[in-house]
């Protein structure tokens, strides 16, 4: 199969790819003490929470 | 045209080999994180940032649109809604509940695969992957 992608796709995957390596890089040479692992956990999970919640308020199901 | 086929082929299959490689390295909680309590959660973060990069995913390829021959993204804004809604309440349930981080991640995946279809497994394979190399390195 072929597909052809756009400068424009090659570019946000690129870009997805570079997110995704900052975001398991933090993960690898984070917090070091039992205080800083929940606290970094508590701020992971509500950064999370909240671009997701937003993405998910920008793309209503529209089939309902 | 097919040059430039196999060029942006080949450096797809390289940027999913590598996060693949990266993210799936032994790694534990380093020793001065000394609480069972702490040791749960450095799991659960790591956890939380395999389906946060998994929901991240979704979204950049939903965001990306390839011709072969019609135009169209290459994980569908219905199959992205599934994995952002997985994700996102996986993410919630490791934040309430880290000592519970193994049955939520595990929970989590078996939800995210029954949520895509086939093109979207093929598309988002590689992220599951991922969440499954945080379960495999924990004792």
């Amino acid at each position: 199969m072929n597909v052809l992608l756009t400068p424009e796709a090659l570019l946000a995957i690129f870009t997805l790819s570079m997110q995704i390596k900052r975001q398991i890089e933090a993960a690898r040479g984070g917090p070091a003490t039992d205080e800083e692992i929940l606290l970094a956990l508590d701020a992971d999970v509500a950064r999370a929470q909240g671009k997701f919640d937003e993405w998910l308020a920008a793309h209503p199901k529209t089939s309902e | 045209m097919r040059s430039l086929l196999r060029k942006q082929q080949a450096l797809l299959c390289i940027v999913l080999a590598a996060l693949t490689l990266s993210a799936c390295a032994a790694n534990r909680p380093p020793s001065t994180i000394v609480t069972p309590a702490g040791q749960a959660s450095w799991y659960a973060r790591k956890a939380v940032l395999g389906f946060e990069a998994l929901g991240d995913a979704a979204i950049g390829l939903n965001a990306v649109v390839a011709c072969n021959p019609e135009c169209k993204p290459l994980v569908s804004t219905d199959a992205t809604r599934a994995i952002v809604v997985v994700s996102r309440d996986a993410i919630m349930a490791l934040g309430r509940a880290p000592e519970g981080w193994r049955v939520v991640t595990t929970e989590g995946l078996a939800k995210a695969r029954s949520s895509l279809d086939a093109a979207g497994q093929k598309e988002l394979g590689q992220w599951l992957v991922l969440i499954e190399g945080i379960l495999k390195e924990a004792p």
